[in-house]
């Protein structure tokens, strides 16, 4: 039984991990329509872990569900786009001004590690992982629970734009001199400075991907 | 198959019903324990419904799962109250200042519609609903879908405080003189004021329901 759980486990990563890749390669374009009996075909597989799989695509913002039509790849456009910056700066500078004057040793530290793996990390889905745990990291010391679930939970929703801007302008590894000179801003107590370097990066990030999907003809 | 899952739903709504009340009226009090199995035997119900009523629960902000610990009835402190209080100023300003100019006909018809049946209502918990479409008429012509999503996962997440806002700030009725004041500015097309005034709104009821929190909290 326990054998059977994991190897059900393997086949519904195995089809949500190649569904990324297909999207994230725009092998399947946004809007497109996502049949479930196609799938399971493909990857010979029943339609359990093809639903599974779908959910997990769902829950990070791959594809969207609608009544009726059922799923389809979600289409990133640069409205959204403008909406999601708007609420992720707002929700950075609230976590950062209370949190920055809280960082402690322990989270530098975990500062540290996360930057030499982002330095040494080739992998995008890996990368995209190491700059979420740097930002979680970064906002935890607030205390601002609520304030810090929402941001997260936008965050892991939004893995697609993510990808996207970490392929398209970082080729895949986070350079990390924008991490270390965060840092050392934080450690020198330049809490204003540090946000207005947090939220360049961040501004900088959006616009060039922006202007990368504006110009995108599938 | 249908009518079983139908049956079944029916249980999980019931028990969720009681829970609620229970927490409504204080028999069960922030961060005390639910503990599955004793639902089960009040209800004469297995585990599954029970467990599908906690997740509504959960999804409604009555209850919080922890891992290890189980679920408990979610304690809402004046803290996670300024929190929220921020982020709703800030979304509700991101959305009103678009969306008020983009007010049709349709709108005003609609929010006169939703006014009148809040004069009617008594019932403190259908006033939620009411509430929320509310809210949702005056956000959603700003077409900022991802902001007024979020909005209303707030809203729906936060259920409890809503009631409480309700049942302490306003005594169970809605403030309808401040609905109508709304309606009027955005009719003028005085943007600013109509924006200007709700944020002023959200800012007196949370103090209140903050100060009112402090004290409870105080005696206990």
């Amino acid at each position: 039984m326990a054998t059977k759980d994991k190897k059900k486990i393997t086949i519904t990563n195995k089809i949500a991990e190649s569904l990324k890749e297909d999207i994230s390669y725009g092998r399947i374009i946004g809007g497109e329509a996502i049949i479930e009996r196609k799938i399971a075909e493909r990857f010979q597989a029943s339609n359990i872990p093809v639903r599974e799989a779908l959910r997990i695509l769902e829950g990070e913002g791959f594809i969207v569900h609608k009544k009726f039509s059922g799923y389809s790849v979600r289409r990133i456009n640069p409205e959204e786009m403008v909406e999601l910056y708007d609420i992720m700066n707002y929700l950075s500078g609230q976590l950062l001004s209370k949190g920055i004057p809280r960082y402690t040793e322990l989270t530098y530290h975990r500062f540290r590690t996360l930057i030499g793996e982002m330095e040494k990390s080739k992998d995008t889905n890996k990368t995209v992982s190491l700059l979420i745990e740097f930002t979680e990291t970064a906002y935890i010391p607030a205390g601002l629970n609520y304030s810090l679930e929402l941001a997260m939970q936008i965050l892991t929703r939004n893995i697609p734009i993510l990808r996207g801007m970490v392929e398209k302008i970082y080729k895949g590894t986070s350079p990390t001199q924008f991490q270390r000179h965060f840092i050392e801003l934080c450690q020198q107590k330049e809490t204003k400075k540090a946000i207005d370097v947090w939220n360049d990066e961040f501004e900088r990030m959006t616009k060039n991907f922006v202007t990368i999907i504006s110009n995108y003809k599938p | 198959m249908v009518i079983k899952k139908k049956k079944e739903s029916t249980t999980s709504n019931k028990i969720a019903d009681s829970l609620r009340e229970a927490i409504n009226y204080g028999t069960l009090k922030p961060s005390d324990k639910i503990i599955e199995r004793e639902i089960a035997e009040k209800y004469q119900a297995s585990h599954i419904p029970v467990r599908e009523a906690l997740r509504i629960l959960e999804g409604e902000g009555f209850v919080v799962h922890r891992k290890f610990a189980g679920y408990t009835v979610r304690e809402v402190n004046p803290e996670e109250m300024i929190e929220l209080y921020n982020i709703m100023r800030f979304l509700s300003v991101q959305l009103l200042n678009r969306a008020i100019p983009r007010y049709t006909e349709i709108t005003y018809y609609q929010l006169k519609t939703i006014i009148a049946e809040m004069e009617k209502m008594q019932d403190a918990d259908k006033n939620i609903d009411l509430l929320m479409q509310f809210a949702d008429v005056i956000f959603s012509p700003a077409g900022l879908n991802f902001t007024n999503n979020l909005t209303k996962q707030i809203l729906k997440r936060n259920i409890p405080i809503l009631q409480g806002v309700i049942r302490t700030v306003s005594k169970g009725s809605m403030p309808i003189t401040a609905f109508n004041h709304f309606t009027e500015l955005c009719q003028k097309h005085e943007i600013e004021n109509a924006v200007k005034f709700t944020i002023e709104q959200l800012d007196v009821v949370t103090k209140l329901f903050v100060v009112y929190m402090s004290e409870s909290r105080k005696a206990g």
